[in-house]
């Protein structure tokens, strides 16, 4: 039987490697893939995932399970994505034009829908990129993470209908950005 | 009109499948009959929608191979946080052990040094040819203490020596004879 996460850190308070690497292999992909989004950056983003795992193994000693585990590991990802966002802002070193946008699936046969199909995919990697930081994690979270309003509300540590209102707010900024690309095409 | 805006303003908890039952199906009723509504409807599903295009990425291989580095690094640097007291108190005690003994040897020679009247080098090697020697110089250090306490004792105005006790004894006793002779 699987053991679970909070059984895990249980065994890595104890010293166990294994237990450690168990959990690392669970959730290295979604916390990196959450970093990778939210900063459109994947050395950035590797950076985070080293920085949280770290974290993880250091408070093995002192965790006590008084959430689910995953609420409190993306927790941790939500505080070092926004520290690293505030660093490049202060900074100033990439504007969102410079970020690398990742590549389209191969499953599109068609030249035009190609075209098509990178063209929307920047747009909406733009979209969401353009999404105030807050809202942008919450879209991400709900979107990619299967969290519910809830969890993300614990995550972000406001109440549900904060996060329902910007999950909403979202969607209707990103409705209105991809609509003028609907318009294009047609 | 009024209808549009309160269908717009339950939109998304109507998407979310966050709405009363009865409401769910006014709004229904109403996306059937008015196209814009259905039309910004449509929008906010496709642009949800299209969030699936942004694909998951594989982590690199050698983020875990890092990840797993730096634990085991940090592992190292715990037993060392571990054993730095230990071997701190340890070389606080060879210290004042070290310390002790070296204080101990300079008093030893400060005292040697400042004794004049004592032999100039005491022997620390006993052979068969200091030993008289040694014994020599013990008698000799024996002999001057006992004159050199004699000479303080008889500075000391309150306390008689012997000597004169007894010649003061025996003056007593002869006063008394010729008393009794006379």
């Amino acid at each position: 039987m699987e053991e679970t996460d909070i059984a895990l850190m249980e065994l890595i308070r104890r010293g166990d490697d294994k237990a450690f690497e168990l959990l690392l292999s669970r959730h290295q992909r979604s916390v990196y893939n959450l970093a990778c989004r939210f900063l459109n950056d994947e050395a950035e983003a590797e950076d985070i995932t080293q920085e949280t795992f770290i974290r993880i193994f250091k408070a093995a000693v002192t965790y006590t399970p008084e959430a689910k585990f995953t609420t409190w590991l993306y927790t941790i990802v939500k505080n070092l994505c926004f520290n690293a966002l505030r660093k490049r802002r202060s900074a100033q070193i990439v504007s969102i034009e410079e970020e690398t946008l990742p590549e389209i699936p191969a499953d599109i046969d068609d030249p035009s829908e190609i075209i098509d199909g990178k063209r929307l995919r920047s747009k909406v990697l733009a979209a969401v990129h353009a999404l105030p930081e807050n809202m942008r994690i919450a879209v991400l979270l709900h979107k990619f993470h299967g969290l519910q309003y809830h969890e993300i509300a614990e995550i972000l540590d406001c109440s549900v209908n904060s996060v329902k209102l910007r999950v909403h707010r979202a969607k209707a900024v990103l409705a209105r950005s991809l609509s003028e690309f609907g318009g294009e095409t047609k | 009109m009024m209808r549009c805006e309160w269908v717009k303003d339950h939109l998304l908890d109507y998407i979310d499948r966050e709405i009363e039952a009865s409401q769910e199906l006014v709004i229904k009723e109403h996306l059937n009959d008015c196209d814009r509504c259905s039309h910004e409807y449509v929008k906010i599903l496709d642009a949800w929608k299209a969030l699936d295009l942004w694909e998951d990425l594989t982590p690199p291989a050698r983020l875990r191979k890092n990840i797993l580095g730096s634990i085991r690094r940090r592992r190292e640097i715990k037993w060392w946080r571990m054993l730095a007291p230990v071997a701190a108190v340890f070389l606080i005690f060879i210290g004042i052990a070290l310390y002790y003994r070296w204080d101990v040897t300079r008093n030893y020679h400060e005292l040697t040094a400042t004794n004049k009247d004592a032999p100039a080098r005491l022997h620390t090697d006993i052979t068969a040819e200091n030993e008289a020697d040694i014994i020599a110089d013990l008698q000799l250090l024996r002999e001057k203490e006992f004159y050199d306490s004699l000479d303080k004792l008889e500075k000391i105005d309150y306390l008689p020596l012997v000597e004169d006790q007894q010649k003061e004894d025996e003056g007593e006793q002869r006063s008394l004879l010729e008393l009794f002779v006379a």
